[in-house]
């Protein structure tokens, strides 16, 4: 289990501020998928970081030729 | 099973336009076929006979009077039940909407209607178009016809499975991270997921409004072309409906492909989790396109996973925007895999969601940027990682353990099709993916179709 892992406490207080009913969840499962998650997501900081172009509407025309 | 049952679209509306066969006889075949095979496979969770008799006999009246709407008058076909149909139970795969019965009919069925297609019924799709094969979903998941103990992929589940047991020739199912591509490629049938905004999706219950898609399956791509023709175009009333409109795609169907530059996305063939079995697939199909005429050329795209995470990101954040306020009262009242799954966007911040619409953004210039560069007319790459997981091995978040190789298309919004490309060692369908310039729907279909006719022996239906 993960309750002695970093960030767990924090995790569950989440968990509580979404109404998110831990007794019909495997917790561990998904705090092990949030961790994979914010890891995988740092990966995309480099390419959309803070100076790029604040996120809109997705318009296919955009990017029609 | 009878030649109506195996018969494509396109041979169906010349049987009935020649009357060789009207639409209540053809309807009835189907129906018989259906009333054979449905507790076997699952396919159907509603079937509608008596209004697909009463359409038949209105689309056979039209053919008397030679007053016919177009190739799908008469012709039957199925919806999967995530699209409103009104005053037919549409569950979205859920307990929780186990009696919702909508008032007013989506725009997919709409446009069929009007097209004089006739409804055989509503198909099975996993809860709220992310769940998966749970012991404990409300309704039985259809099973792979191919190998019953194996998954069918979703969450067009039950599209797949007709389409591939001869039930109905014609389906319309939906695609958020590869929900028509991924049954399609498991279940040995084909599927478009459309441009983004092509197809319009008022009346199709949301997983992920920004990368939803409302997209046709069939047996062939030529097919899928008549159905596209028939659900595409402009719809006033849903904002995310694009005011671009393109031609038929079904005049587009030849047997060649000359003239045409392909690009084979090595660095996609060659991620993480993608077999053997299917990159060498996918080389054979540059090789058939190779020998129908096109020039293949090898290119990278950005990192397979910087597609997943941004796609996984926006779909679990926006579906978990979409469904909170029923997990606050009936968590448990959802499957096993869709509340693990949903309940992973109540983790995703602000900040995370607006980097992950930026990653968009980049991934989708940098995807056109290159096929422009290299003047590629469409992308090649695996359908599929490999054979289709067993249905107790589906694991939760199984696009966090191996990137998802249907995601860039659905991030991207550019039209993506699934074809079929053999069998593996398992015996199991195979497929690549044709994606296209934006709206380059009709270049995708017409590639696909002309490598389908090159390969007939890839087309097997399930006795």
């Amino acid at each position: 289990m993960s309750y002695d892992q970093p960030g767990w406490a924090q995790w569950v207080m989440q968990c509580e501020q979404a109404n998110l009913n831990l007794d019909y969840l495997e917790a561990d499962e998904v705090f092990k998928a949030c961790q994979r998650l914010q890891g995988l997501l740092s990966t995309l900081e480099n390419m959309a970081d803070a100076q790029s172009e604040t996120a809109s509407v997705f318009q296919p025309e955009e990017y029609s030729t | 099973m009878t030649a109506l049952a195996r018969a494509s679209v396109a041979e169906l509306s010349s049987f009935l336009v020649d009357r060789k066969v009207s639409s209540v006889e053809l309807t009835e075949a189907l129906i018989r076929r259906i009333e054979a095979k449905n507790a076997e496979y699952r396919a159907f969770l509603t079937c509608t006979f008596d209004l697909a008799l009463e359409q038949a006999r209105e689309a056979d009246d039209r053919t008397a009077r030679n007053i016919r709407r177009g190739p799908l008058d008469g012709v039957p076909v199925a919806l999967k039940d995530a699209y409103d149909t009104r005053n037919i139970r549409t569950t979205v795969g859920s307990g929780l909407f186990k009696d919702r019965v909508p008032t007013a009919d989506s725009a997919v069925w709409e446009r069929l209607r009007r097209a004089g297609a006739v409804l055989l019924g509503k198909l099975e799709c996993t809860e709220f178009c992310l769940g998966g094969p749970s012991p404990d979903t409300a309704f039985p998941i259809s099973l792979n016809p191919h190998d019953t103990s194996r998954y069918t992929g979703g969450s067009s589940s039950g599209a797949g499975v007709a389409l591939a047991t001869g039930m109905v020739p014609a389906a319309i199912g939906s695609d958020t991270g590869g929900s028509i591509r991924i049954p399609a490629a498991f279940c040995g049938v084909a599927g478009i997921k459309p441009t983004y905004g092509l197809v319009s999706l008022r009346g199709l219950f949301p997983l992920s409004g920004s990368l939803d898609h409302a997209g046709p399956m069939a047996r062939s791509s030529q097919d899928c072309a008549l159905l596209l023709d028939a659900i595409m175009g402009h719809d006033p009333l849903h904002p995310s409906s694009s005011r671009r409109q393109i031609p038929p795609t079904s005049p587009d169907i030849s047997d060649n492909c000359r003239g045409l530059v392909i690009g084979h996305v090595t660095n996609f063939s060659e991620a993480e989790g993608v077999s053997e079995e299917s990159r060498a697939a996918c080389r054979r199909a540059l090789d058939v396109f190779r020998d129908l005429g096109a020039e293949i050329r090898e290119v990278r795209l950005p990192s397979l996973w910087d597609y997943t995470v941004a796609n996984t990101t926006i779909m679990t954040s926006e579906a978990f925007a979409i469904h909170h306020a029923r997990f606050r009262e009936k968590l448990g009242e959802v499957s096993h895999l869709t509340r693990h799954r949903i309940a992973l966007g109540a983790f995703i911040s602000a900040a995370d969601y607006l980097r992950a619409q930026k990653a968009r953004r980049v991934l989708t210039q940098t995807t056109f940027d290159l096929m422009t560069e290299h003047r590629l007319d469409l992308l090649c790459y695996p359908g599929m990682l490999g054979d289709p997981p067993h249905i107790d091995q589906v694991p939760p978040y199984y696009y966090l353990d191996t990137p998802l190789i249907t995601a860039p298309a659905n991030l991207t919004g550019a039209p993506a099709a699934s074809v079929r490309a053999g069998f593996s060692a398992s015996d199991m369908p195979m497929s690549f993916q044709l994606t296209g310039h934006m709206f380059a729907d009709g270049k995708v279909l017409a590639a696909a179709h002309a490598y389908e006719r090159a390969t007939p022996e890839f087309s097997r239906l399930v006795e």
